[in-house]
C-alpha cells in the first residue's frame, strides 16, 4: 500500500480532535473507552439533547477522541446522524476512525464510502471481527486497506485486540484517501456545477454537493447561513434539473453507485452461511416469537418491575429513606443547622418541612437514586443483551392501538419506577410527535412505584374487585386518551423498523460502566430539578399560597369528588411527590374518614393527577413550556373529571364496595 | 409477471419488449441484446439466440451464458407475502417513505439484495448479511420483491 500512498495527504501525529463515528451498536463506546481509558459521562452537544462524549486518547497521543451518537446514514436524517453531520461539517476534526461491524462488511463499507468522499483523514477500524471469524466470515482487510487507500485495522474492542494496532496508525497520522467515486452522469454533471457555488467547510465541495444532491437535512440547514441567496437559488435550480435528468432519485442512485463499487471488488463480501450462525443464547427467534416470545417477555418485565419498583423503590428507598435519612442523618443535620443558624425562615429554607435538604436533597438521594440506579442496571443488562429491540417487537401491536410503536414499551416500564426518568428517556423515540405523546400517557395514567406502592395497599385491605376497578378505569383512560391524542396531535403514527442485533451474554464490566456514567449524568441534571422544586413549595407555604391552594379546592374535592374537605391538602402535596398525595390518603382510609368507594375514587383522581414537580420541570426542560403546560391543563381537568364520573356512577348504579 | 428483468450490473429493473435503450444504438432493434437503459450494460436475450447458448457450451470451464443473461423476475410479490426461511431479492422500494428507504439501504437493503426472510408475525423479520431487521407489515408490504431461487425451483 505505501507505493500508493506515496503521494497522500499524511495528517501529523499531534492533530488536536479525532472522532469516532459509526453505525449504532458497533462498539464506538467500548473502543472509546479503550483509547482514551475512561468511560466520559455524557455532555450535551450544544442546541440539541443528543450526548457527545469527549476524552483524551491515553498511550502518549497528544489529542482528543469524540465518541459521536451512532450514525445510520448520510444524508442525515435523526437527530443523532444531524449532530454527526454537524461535527463533521464544522467541528474542525483532524481526522476520523470509522467503527464498522465486521460481521456487515457491505453496510461498513457503504458508509466508509461517504466518509472517505468527505476528504476526511480516515482509518477504518473492522470491529468484533472476533464474532465475524466465529461466524466462519473470511476478511481481508489488506485487500480493502488497497482498494479504499486508507489504513483498516481489525479489532475485537470488548477483548482489546487491535486496539494497540489502532494507536499505532493514530500515532502515524490518519490518510486522506484518493479514492474518488464516479456516479451518474446527471450527478456528476449537478456536482461539478455546484462546487464553485459552496463555501469552504470541514468536508470536500463535491461531498457538500452530493449531499446537497440527497437533500441532506442538516447540510441544506447549514448552507442556508453560509451562502448568499442568489446561488442558493442556483444550487437549488441544478438540484431541481438534476432531480429531473435522473433516472430514480438522486440520493437512491449515489447509493446503488456505491453499492455496486463495493460489491464489484468484495462480491458476497460477507455471504451467510448455509447453516445459521451459532447461537451463544438459544435461538434468537424464540425471542420474538409470537407465542413462545410471551412467557419470556412476561418474565423480563416483571423481572423488571420485581427489581426496579419492589426492591429498588421498596426495600432500598424504605432504608434509605426510613434508616438512613429519617434516623441518621436528618436528625443529625436538623440539629446541627438549628443550632448554627439563628434564623428561623432560614433554618426553615434548609431543613424545614419544604427544605432544600429535608425535600430536594432526601427525595433525589433516598427516593429517586435508588430507583435509577436499580433501573440503569435492569436497562444496561437489557441494553447489553440486546433483548430490548425484542421487546419492541413483542409489544408493538399493543402500542399500535393508541397510536405509537413497540419503542414506547421503554419509557411506559420506566414510567411505573419513576415519571421524571421516563419522561427523559422518552428521547429514545423517534418522532417529536411520539415523544409528546408518550409524555402525556406518563404524566396522567402511569402511577410511579413510590406511588403505586401505596395505591395497591390500600386498595388491596378493601377487596381485590377494588383493585381491579381501579386498574380497569386507569388503563381505560389510558387507552382513551392515547387513542384520541393520536388523532389530535399534528403527524403520522411512526411505523416501527428495527435492527435486532445478536443476543449477547452481558459483560459485567460492560454494565456497572455504563450505569455509573448514566447515574452521574442523571444526578447532575436532575438534583438541580429537586432543589427548586423544594424552593417553589417553600416559596408557596411562606406566602400562604399553599393554604389557600388546599381552601380553595375544597368545593371540588367536596361537592364533585364527594370526599372528605382534607382530601384537598392531600391532592396539593401530591404535587410535591406523588406518594404524598397518597400517603395523606392513606391515612385518611385507616381513620375511618374514607368509605371503601371514596377511597376509590380518590385512588383514580390521584393517580390520574399532575405528576409531581420533579416531572412537570423535566417535561418542561425536555419539551419546552408551552407542551408541559399544556399537558398539566389537560391532565388537571381530566383527573377530577373521572373521578367525578366515577363518583356519580357509584351514587346511581348504588354500588357500594 | 416474468416480463420485468433486473440488470445484473446496476440492478436496474426494467421491461426488455420496450427496448428503451435501442434508440441510442447504431445497431438498432433485433439484434438479440438487451441493453440496460440506465447503465447500458449488454446481455444476451436467451428467448433469441439459440446460437449464444450452444456457444456457451464450448466454454465448461469459462463464461456461461447464462451468466450473462438478465434474470427474469418471477413470482413478483411484497416481503409481508413471503415465507418464513424463503430467500428474495429485492426488486423496489420506491414506495416507502424517504427515511425508510434510507435506513435500509444503509444496511444494503437496496434493489438487487438477497434476503432471508425469518419470520412474518408479529412483525417481518428478515436477515441480510448478518444482520436482523424488523419492520410493521405496511412497510413490508411497500417492498417488492422476487425469487431468487428460481432456476433451482424448476430444477434447471
Amino acid at each position: 500500500m505505501t507505493a500508493m500512498l506515496d503521494n497522500m495527504t499524511q495528517v501529523a501525529a499531534s492533530h488536536r480532535l479525532i472522532a469516532l463515528v459509526g453505525h449504532a451498536n458497533v462498539g464506538k463506546s467500548v473502543l472509546f473507552h479503550r483509547l482514551t481509558g475512561r468511560y466520559t459521562p455524557v455532555a450535551n452537544f450544544p442546541g440539541t439533547t443528543v450526548e457527545v462524549a469527549r476524552g483524551d486518547l491515553n498511550g502518549g497521543l497528544e489529542a482528543t477522541l469524540l465518541d459521536t451518537p451512532g450514525v445510520v446514514t448520510f444524508p442525515a436524517t435523526t437527530e443523532e446522524e444531524q449532530v454527526t453531520a454537524r461535527i463533521l461539517l464544522e467541528g474542525e476534526l483532524d481526522g476520523v476512525i470509522q467503527v464498522g461491524d465486521a460481521k456487515n462488511l457491505r453496510r461498513t463499507l457503504l458508509l466508509c464510502l461517504s466518509l472517505i468522499e468527505m476528504g476526511i483523514p480516515l482509518a477504518l477500524a473492522l470491529n468484533m471481527i472476533d464474532e465475524a471469524e466465529r461466524s466462519g466470515i473470511a476478511l481481508a482487510p489488506a485487500a480493502i486497506e488497497e482498494h479504499l487507500g486508507i489504513p483498516v485495522i481489525p479489532t475485537a474492542a470488548v477483548l482489546g485486540t487491535g486496539v494497540d494496532a489502532l494507536r499505532q496508525v493514530l500515532g502515524d497520522g490518519l490518510i486522506v484517501s484518493p479514492l474518488r467515486m464516479r456516479y451518474a452522469s446527471a450527478i456528476e454533471l449537478a456536482a461539478d456545477e455546484l462546487e464553485p457555488l459552496l463555501p469552504t467547510s470541514g468536508l470536500r465541495h463535491r461531498a457538500l454537493a452530493l449531499l446537497w444532491l440527497g437533500r441532506d437535512p442538516s447540510i441544506e440547514a447549514w448552507l442556508l447561513d453560509h451562502v448568499s441567496q442568489p446561488n442558493l437559488d442556483r444550487m437549488r435550480a441544478i438540484r431541481d434539473r438534476a432531480e429531473q435528468t435522473a433516472f430514480e432519485p438522486i440520493e437512491a442512485s449515489i447509493h446503488r453507485s456505491r453499492l455496486s463499487f463495493i460489491e464489484a471488488l468484495f462480491p458476497n463480501p460477507t455471504e451467510m452461511p448455509a447453516a445459521p450462525p451459532k447461537r451463544r443464547l438459544g435461538p434468537n427467534e424464540w425471542t420474538t416469537h409470537p407465542i413462545l416470545g410471551l412467557p419470556l417477555l412476561a418474565a423480563v418485565l416483571f423481572g423488571l418491575y420485581y427489581f426496579v419498583g419492589v426492591f429498588g423503590a421498596g426495600t432500598v428507598v424504605d432504608w434509605l429513606e426510613g434508616t438512613v435519612f429519617g434516623a441518621w442523618l436528618n436528625p443529625l443535620i436538623i440539629g446541627f443547622v438549628e443550632r448554627l443558624i439563628p434564623v428561623p425562615w432560614l433554618a426553615d429554607l434548609l431543613v424545614g418541612p419544604y427544605g432544600l435538604w429535608t425535600v430536594g436533597i432526601t427525595y433525589a438521594v433516598a427516593l429517586i437514586l435508588p430507583i435509577v440506579t436499580t433501573f440503569f442496571l435492569a436497562f444496561a443488562v437489557l441494553e447489553d443483551s440486546g433483548y430490548f429491540p425484542r421487546l419492541s417487537v413483542l409489544t408493538n401491536r399493543a402500542f399500535r392501538s393508541i397510536g405509537l410503536n413497540g419503542r414506547a414499551v421503554l419509557p411506559m416500564i420506566l414510567g411505573l419506577g419513576c415519571v421524571t426518568m421516563a419522561t427523559m428517556s422518552t428521547r429514545v423515540l423517534e418522532s417529536r410527535r411520539d415523544r409528546l405523546l408518550v409524555i402525556l400517557l406518563l404524566a396522567l395514567a402511569i402511577p410511579c412505584s413510590a406511588q403505586l406502592g401505596i395505591v395497591m395497599g390500600m386498595l388491596a385491605s378493601i377487596s381485590l374487585g377494588a383493585t381491579l376497578l381501579w386498574g380497569l378505569v386507569v388503563l381505560l383512560v389510558l387507552v382513551a386518551v392515547g387513542w384520541l391524542a393520536a388523532r389530535l396531535l399534528p403527524g403520522e403514527p411512526t411505523p416501527l423498523l428495527v435492527e435486532l442485533p445478536p443476543l449477547r451474554r452481558p459483560q459485567l464490566s460492560n454494565v456497572l460502566i455504563k450505569t455509573a456514567a448514566r447515574l452521574e449524568w442523571y444526578m447532575r441534571e436532575v438534583i438541580p430539578l429537586f432543589l427548586i422544586g423544594a424552593l417553589v413549595m417553600f416559596g408557596l407555604d411562606r406566602t400562604g399560597l399553599l393554604d389557600w391552594l388546599i381552601a380553595s379546592g375544597q368545593p371540588l374535592v367536596t361537592g364533585w369528588l364527594g370526599l372528605p374537605s382534607e382530601t384537598s391538602a392531600a391532592l396539593v402535596m401530591g404535587f410535591l411527590r406523588r406518594d404524598f398525595g397518597a400517603t395523606g390518603l392513606f391515612l385518611m382510609g385507616t381513620s375511618g374518614l374514607l368509605t371503601a368507594n371514596q377511597t376509590i375514587v380518590a385512588m383514580v383522581t390521584v393517580t390520574l393527577f399532575v405528576p409531581c414537580v420533579a416531572s412537570v420541570l423535566v417535561i418542561a426542560r425536555e419539551r419546552g413550556w408551552r407542551p408541559a403546560l399544556a399537558i398539566t391543563a389537560v391532565i388537571f381537568p381530566l383527573a377530577f373529571l373521572i373521578g367525578g364520573l366515577l363518583h356519580r356512577f357509584f351514587l346511581l348504579t348504588g354500588w357500594t364496595l | 409477471m416474468g416480463n420485468r428483468h433486473v440488470c445484473p450490473v446496476c440492478t436496474t429493473e426494467f421491461d426488455p419488449s420496450a427496448r428503451a435503450a435501442c434508440s441510442a444504438c447504431p445497431v438498432g432493434r433485433g439484434c438479440h441484446m438487451i441493453c440496460c437503459p440506465h447503465c447500458g450494460h449488454t446481455t444476451i436475450d436467451s428467448s433469441q439466440s439459440q446460437l449464444a447458448g450452444w456457444v456457451s457450451t464450448l466454454f465448461k470451464d469459462g463464461t456461461n451464458v447464462d451468466d450473462t443473461m438478465l434474470r427474469p423476475i418471477h413470482n413478483k410479490r411484497c416481503l409481508s407475502q413471503v415465507g418464513r426461511g424463503q430467500r428474495v431479492c429485492v426488486l423496489d422500494l420506491t414506495r416507502l417513505p424517504a427515511v425508510r428507504r434510507r435506513f435500509l439501504h444503509s444496511f444494503g437493503v437496496t434493489p438487487g439484495a438477497t434476503l432471508v426472510v425469518r419470520q412474518q408475525n408479529p412483525l417481518t423479520i428478515f436477515e441480510i448479511d448478518h444482520t436482523e431487521l424488523a419492520l410493521e407489515r405496511e412497510l413490508a408490504e411497500a417492498v417488492v420483491v422476487g425469487d431468487v431461487d428460481y432456476d433451482e425451483a424448476v430444477g434447471s
